[in-house]
């Protein structure tokens, strides 16, 4: 004999299908019987038992409404807000991705300047598999250190070399997948702060420059703003944006670390009247962002694109890219040394690098992760006599000071980060940057979802970002006994053997 | 072609839905007689008044026809109920002539929500 009491979902939902043609019957008597004024009902049922009939016995796309009717809506209709509840009720602190809570939290409570003391102890794990820093015996004194400062293009001795004062950047996130008042927000804050802020491979930077911040003008394998129709360089144009007094270095996209080797296509009903004007692209047509520049076809084309823009710019001109095969990576830095053309600096993006839009298994599965890139570029850089003719600057989920420092013992200069930046101005991850139904506005372009960034407020959120990343630099650096970032490098490290 | 069908349906709808909406708000003594009958004067009459006058207007916009078609559905077999049920066919000795406009709403009704039945809010994409 079965004594136990089960919840049987599929018998529950025959009754509650029968029950509505009863309910229908029922409405009807009372309505016949007691007051017209029931009839309501037995009209709203008996329309609901339509829709049931047409989910039970018509429509053929799902077999759980046909077997089930209305109840198997209830199951969907709980099931889509499930995203939801795991993240406010269910998901632990370090469950979620790709930033769980205890990492969001943090730049949170930086953004908003809130008390950063934590209690009891460490909720990250401790498996013996995380990269760790090691600290000093001996401390200095924080007034001690030296102040940060990197040049770029100082080892071309061009005129208009490019002086950071802070070793993390704004990372590139164009107008387009980042909604124009968190291009503003952050383009504020940066000003604040003076940090320089990349535009993005979304063309011209209307939206970066109404708040006159230092630009790091990117340019994607579309070349979207520099473009000719063909996809080519227009060099006039690349020129005319080069002039402009905030925009400060030329970054030439190869790769990226959420999508590398991967185009991308912009389709005709997302080019608004807008869009067209600063990307240079006609709004009748889909344009398609190849998976590499046109001009970039071997090694040696690849570096005399990047002298054709360092002399058309006449600025510091960088690369970005994820790094895939060595051999490629290796010849290229190699025909670097025997041409002397070489990049102002390298940006290093890392596999887990996020993006608006990609395909999953781009994301998910190609391309090396930043601290397995790092060592492996600075040896190859190294090896080649490369290193100390440019800069080098790492970015994937580098969003505190502490993946910083990794970063930069492992041989970067400098790190960027975009979505930690994004957090800062009030990311939820949500996780619907392709969708344009952001919550809060960060990378929606709907009028009503906008509303809640605050570009004011959230400028400021960014300045306190900055600021309170730039003090963990410097109580950082003085608890591992040294006056200067460059000083640096892999031996503060405590590396697992399997790592 | 859809869409000619479904915009001439939606303008009859309108065009018989609007004036008896509006003759339950002025006390039109027809109404006023068929309210007493089904014991629902007066709140009864209002309520069906705005519902008939809002399937009316809703009926006359792009975006929210389906909405409009749909209540006028609801609206029709509640009236079908009465007259089957309370009043009879034939109401105050008129022969009947109010059925037969009756039948052409629910029927234009129904085609129109199912034409339009993405449109439907919340379940419109379940069809
Ligand atoms: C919404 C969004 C848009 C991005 N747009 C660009 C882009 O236009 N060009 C680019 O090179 N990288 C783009 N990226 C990648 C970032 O610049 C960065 O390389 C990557 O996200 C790694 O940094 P993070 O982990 O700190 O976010 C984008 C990332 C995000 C999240």
């Amino acid at each position: 004999m079965e004594s136990r009491l089960t919840v049987n979902l599929e018998k529950m939902s025959q009754v509650a299908n029968s029950a509505l043609y009863l309910l229908v019957i029922a409405f009807f008597l009372l309505g016949h019987f007691m007051s017209f004024y029931f009839h309501f009902l037995t009209v709203t049922f008996f329309m609901l038992t339509l829709i049931n009939v047409y989910y039970l016995y018509i429509q053929k796309h799902h077999a759980l409404l046909s077997n089930f009717g209305f109840m198997a809506q209830i199951r969907y209709m709980i099931e889509s807000i499930g995203p939801e509840f795991r993240q406010y009720l269910y998901m632990s602190d370090t469950e979620e991705k790709p930033f769980n809570r205890i990492e969001r939290s943090e730049v949170y409570r930086k953004a908003k300047n809130s008390d950063s003391s934590s209690a009891f102890g460490s909720l990250s794990a401790f498996d013996h598999r995380e990269i760790k820093l090691r600290h000093s015996m001996f401390p200095v004194e924080k007034s001690t250190l030296n102040s940060f400062e990197l040049t770029f293009a100082q080892e071309r001795s061009i005129p208009n070399v490019f002086t950071i004062t802070k070793p993390f950047m704004i990372s590139a996130m164009s107008y387009g997948a980042l909604s124009s008042n968190a291009v503003r927000a952050l383009a504020r804050g940066a000003k604040k702060s003076n940090i320089p802020m990349n535009t993005g491979e979304g063309g011209y930077p209307k939206h970066h420059l109404k708040e006159g911040c230092d630009l790091i003008f990117q340019m994607g394998t579309a070349k979207f703003g520099v473009r000719n129709e063909d996809g080519t360089l227009n060099d006039a144009k690349l020129e005319t944006i080069a002039t402009l007094p905030e925009v400060k270095m030329i970054e030439i996209k190869l790769s990226q670390g959420a999508k590398p080797g991967k185009g991308g296509l912009l389709p005709k009903e997302k080019i608004s009247e807008e869009i067209s004007e600063l990307r240079g692209v006609p709004m009748d047509k889909d344009v398609i962002s190849p998976p590499a520049h046109k001009e970039c076809t071997s090694p040696l084309e690849t570096l005399k694109f990047i002298r054709r823009v360092q002399e058309i710019s006449q600025l510091p001109v960088g690369i970005k890219l994820c790094l895939g095969r060595l051999d490629e990576f290796s010849d290229l830095i190699i025909k670097m040394t025997s041409q002397k053309i070489h990049p102002d600096y390298i940006v290093i993006d890392g596999a887990e690098g996020g993006t608006g839009a990609a395909p999953k298994p781009f994301m998910d599965d190609i391309g090396v992760p930043i601290f397995k890139a790092l060592p492996e570029v600075q040896k190859i850089l190294k090896t080649h006599g490369l290193r100390d003719k440019l800069k080098l600057i790492a970015s994937g989920k580098l969003i505190n000071a502490g993946k910083h420092f990794v970063a930069l013992s492992l041989g970067a200069d400098a790190v960027y980060t975009a979505r930690g930046f994004m957090l800062a101005i009030g990311c939820i991850q949500a996780m619907q940057c392709n969708s344009n139904t952001c919550p809060v506005g960060v990378t929606s372009h709907n009028p009503k979802l906008l509303r809640g960034l605050d570009i004011n407020q959230k400028s400021e959120r960014v300045a306190n970002y900055i600021h309170n990343l730039w003090h963990d630099h410097e109580e950082m650096l003085a608890s591992m006994g040294m006056h200067n970032h460059q000083e640096l490098s892999e031996s503060n490290l405590y590396i697992p053997a399997h790592y | 072609m859809n869409k000619k069908i479904v915009w001439t349906l939606q303008i009859i709808v309108a065009a018989i839905l609007l004036p008896v909406g509006i003759a339950k708000f002025i006390h039109s003594p027809g109404a006023v007689y068929v309210f007493t009958e089904l014991g629902m004067e007066p709140a009864g009459r209002y309520i069906i008044g705005i519902c008939e006058v809002l399937s009316g207007l809703l009926v006359l916009t792009e975006a929210f026809a389906a909405m409009g078609a749909f209540l006028g559905i609801g609206v029709m077999i509640g009236a079908l109920i009465a007259h089957t049920t309370v009043l009879g066919f034939s109401v105050q000795g008129d022969g009947g002539k109010h059925i037969p406009p009756l039948l052409l709403v629910l029927i234009s009704c129904c085609i129109i929500t199912w034409i339009r039945r993405k449109q439907l809010p919340f379940i419109g994409k379940t069809f």
